[in-house]
């Protein structure tokens, strides 16, 4: 980021194609699939941001917690707004939305595994987005983005207590949604995600 | 019975198939924004307009041109000046010694050709007289000298007939031209030179000549 700020355009290159990939899916994750097209906006409003404070950056923590403050408090913003506008996903909304996603038939055993695997992976991403948005963001800042509890600590303005208490709760609510969704095509009928 | 899933496998189930990436477009929007801010923080250098630096220097080179044959036209004239200034110091003295020795009528006329060149050169500069201070004495002296060597050498002349005969021991010759100068010229009676006194106070007891009143 200083070569960048002392004008090596190269070394935003390198930057951007390193966080590029995280950091759309921490936005995209934290708005959900029915903003995405305001998540790309908010993804490249962090990296016009970042483009506009390259002069003022300080190595006083690591770029990648600096990046993810920036979209955090752009992130924070744009759930005050929904909130205002009284848009935001709710728990209860998205559960009652479940219906309209992805629908497998159930009596498909050929490529059965593969197809169970899917179902899974697109079944914990919808999970993900069910979470409580602070529960959310630190998982998404824990295990996609690859911090630490520290630097979620950091990223958030949050005690590590409270982040700690936030991931706990965000396993367990995951794991809760998976199990159902699991058991759900177990029991047979059509997958819904 | 539902399957059980620890964190582990949760998370391992989340980052499986997880690529996905901002479309290009977007990509493309980012990085030339990123390139053009660069490109305006580069700074515009612009030279500094010297033209007053080489119009200077121009001024310069011909006022050199322009006074510098000038000044190689004035130095031997200069030099000139010193060196004549310097001829004439060195023969003033030497020639105010031999005067002394000389007789009074060459005297007085080598005195007033020194004061003819020392005027003149008083003229061309004031500098000359700074140089050789010591030259204006003669020419101060000069005047009352000049007007009674005019004075004499005109008498002398004019007696140098007398003069001569009286050298040539020929006293009837230089008794006869004494008288015939005298009356012609009768001013001259009271202008006789020292050498003929003797000879006109004779001619004036032997009342060949009279002094006219």
């Amino acid at each position: 980021m200083l070569d960048y700020g002392k004008g090596n355009q190269a070394a935003f290159r390198a930057l951007y194609a390193r966080h590029k990939g995280p950091l759309y899916r921490y936005v995209c994750r934290q708005l959900g699939t029915k903003y995405h097209s305001k998540a790309q906006e908010l993804f490249q409003e962090v990296w016009l941001r970042v483009i506009d404070n390259r002069t003022r950056y300080k190595v006083e923590a690591k770029f990648s917690t600096w990046l993810y403050r920036i979209a955090h408090n752009l992130l924070v913003d744009e759930h005050r707004k929904l909130t205002a506008r009284g848009e935001h996903l709710s728990l209860v909304d998205d559960e009652q939305h479940e219906g309209n996603y992805l629908t497998l038939a159930s009596n498909q055993t050929h490529q059965e595994n593969t197809l169970h695997n899917d179902y899974l992976q697109k079944a914990i991403k919808h999970c993900v987005e069910l979470l409580v948005p602070q529960q959310r963001e630190a998982f998404l800042l824990r295990h996609e983005a690859g911090f630490e509890p520290a630097q979620v600590c950091n990223i958030v303005e949050a005690k590590p207590e409270t982040v700690k208490t936030r991931l706990r709760y965000a396993m367990s609510q995951l794991r809760e949604c998976l199990e159902r969704k699991a058991g759900a095509t177990e029991l047979g009928g059509e997958r819904q995600v | 019975m539902s399957k059980q899933f620890n964190d582990e496998e949760i998370i391992k189930l989340y980052q499986q198939g997880n690529d996905e990436l901002p479309p290009k477009a977007l990509d493309d929007a980012i990085l030339a924004h990123a390139s053009d801010a660069i490109s305006k923080d580069q700074p515009v250098i612009i030279k500094p307009n010297r033209w007053w630096h080489y119009s200077g220097i121009a001024a310069a080179m011909v006022a050199i041109a322009v006074f510098a044959p000038w000044q190689y036209y004035q130095e031997p004239d200069f030099e000139s000046e010193l060196k004549s200034v310097e001829s004439i110091d060195k023969p003033a003295l030497p020639q105010a010694k031999k005067t002394a020795k000389r007789e009074p009528q060459v005297e007085m006329m080598e005195l007033l050709a020194d004061d003819v060149q020392l005027e003149k050169i008083e003229v061309t500069g004031s500098r000359v007289e700074r140089v050789a201070p010591e030259q204006k004495a003669p020419s101060v002296l000069a005047p009352p000298l000049e007007i009674q060597n005019s004075k004499g050498i005109e008498l002398r002349s004019e007696f140098n007939v007398v003069l001569a005969k009286l050298e040539e021991n020929d006293k009837n010759g230089a008794e006869q031209a004494l008288i015939q100068l005298l009356e012609a010229k009768p001013d001259l009676h009271d202008m006789i030179p020292e050498p003929l006194e003797g000879l006109y106070q004779t001619l004036l007891k032997n009342g060949k000549l009279t002094k006219p009143k």
